[in-house]
């Protein structure tokens, strides 16, 4: 059973996307060997800022060595229910994939993810698999992308603005999920397991 | 209050209903973060709109006028109603949205709100 994550339909998406892009670069990838950048870092921390977040204002927050502070005027509903894991089997001509993501918030048929960017670009988030497989994962109708746009001194993040940008669910998304597994899966039989493969008997000799 | 912040609210609980329609009242209360009783709660207050016994604001809380009421009630019939994983009779989306509308235009309120 090969066990992908949504996260890695990205990657891959990502990867074809960028022509400069080779394909040691996508293995390392989806084997993740790749070390998180501080902006990786600080998105987690972000992360966790949100999942823990009370009720009430939020002007500046400190949380695992950085400090978020929030310069905008802006109200946003938070589900109640936050980092939900959820696991899809999928059938591919590669074998059976069990498909595994995390969103950062479930309120009914909508589904949340909180994102942060120093610039807000709407059509970055367009073609993403992220909320194709999401919403068909949890039989969502909504995904909706909390972007908060911030800038970085040092450890220190200030949110100056914030966009909520929703998308639906729509009649072929599903296929199109399928479509992606089953390439994803291709790629991790041919490419992926025989580089792990490698790297074991390297590391055993 | 401070100017320069962001207000983390609760979310709306006003979809429960439609949730629990197309989800089930168990399932929309996981997905929601409710208790069963809050969403069944939502559900009794759609179902009482859908009988024209429930209204939006207390002000407003007139009889509906007979012909309105037997309009209503026509909307109730087996064909309109679905049934919800924990067994419980729910009537259709497209009635209650029908009502909705009904009800957002004579007291201004906003679809959905209830």
């Amino acid at each position: 059973m090969i066990r992908l994550s949504v996260s890695d339909l990205e990657s891959l998406r990502y990867w074809r996307a960028n022509e400069d892009a080779d394909l040691a670069s996508l293995i390392q990838r989806l084997m993740h060997l790749e070390p998180p950048t501080p902006v990786m870092k600080a998105g987690r921390a972000f992360a966790k800022l949100m999942e823990n977040a009370p009720q009430g204002e939020l002007t500046e927050m400190p949380i695992d060595g950085w400090v978020f502070r929030f310069e905008l005027d802006a109200e946003l509903s938070l589900p109640a229910v936050r980092e939900l894991k959820a696991e899809v089997l999928f059938e591919t001509p590669s074998g059976p994939v069990t498909l595994v993501g995390k969103v950062d918030g479930l309120h009914g048929i909508s589904v949340h993810d909180q994102k942060l960017t120093e610039r807000f670009d709407a059509e970055r988030y367009l073609d993403s698999l992220q909320w194709r497989a999401y919403l068909s994962m949890f039989g969502a109708r909504e995904f909706v992308y909390d972007v908060f746009v911030g800038r970085y001194d040092g450890r220190v993040v200030t949110i100056n603005d914030y966009h909520r940008l929703p998308f639906y669910a729509y009649p072929e998304m599903r296929a199109d999920v399928q479509k992606a597994v089953d390439d994803l899966a291709a790629v991790y039989m041919e490419h992926v397991i025989p580089a792990a493969e490698r790297t074991t008997e390297a590391g055993a000799a | 209050m401070t100017l320069a912040a962001i207000r983390i609210k609760a979310p709306r609980v006003a979809a429960a209903y439609e949730i629990a329609l197309k989800v089930g009242v168990c399932e929309a209360a996981r997905r929601l973060g409710l208790h069963q009783s809050t969403v069944s709660c939502h559900v009794g207050k759609a179902r009482r709109m859908l009988a024209g016994t429930f209204h939006q604001r207390p002000t407003e809380a007139q009889p509906a006028r007979e012909s309105e009421r037997q309009h209503l009630a026509g909307l109730r019939h087996d064909s309109h109603t679905t049934r919800c994983r924990c067994g419980l009779s729910l009537p259709c989306y497209q009635c209650v949205q029908t009502i909705w509308q009904a009800a957002s235009s004579r007291s201004g309120a906003a679809h959905g709100e209830f």
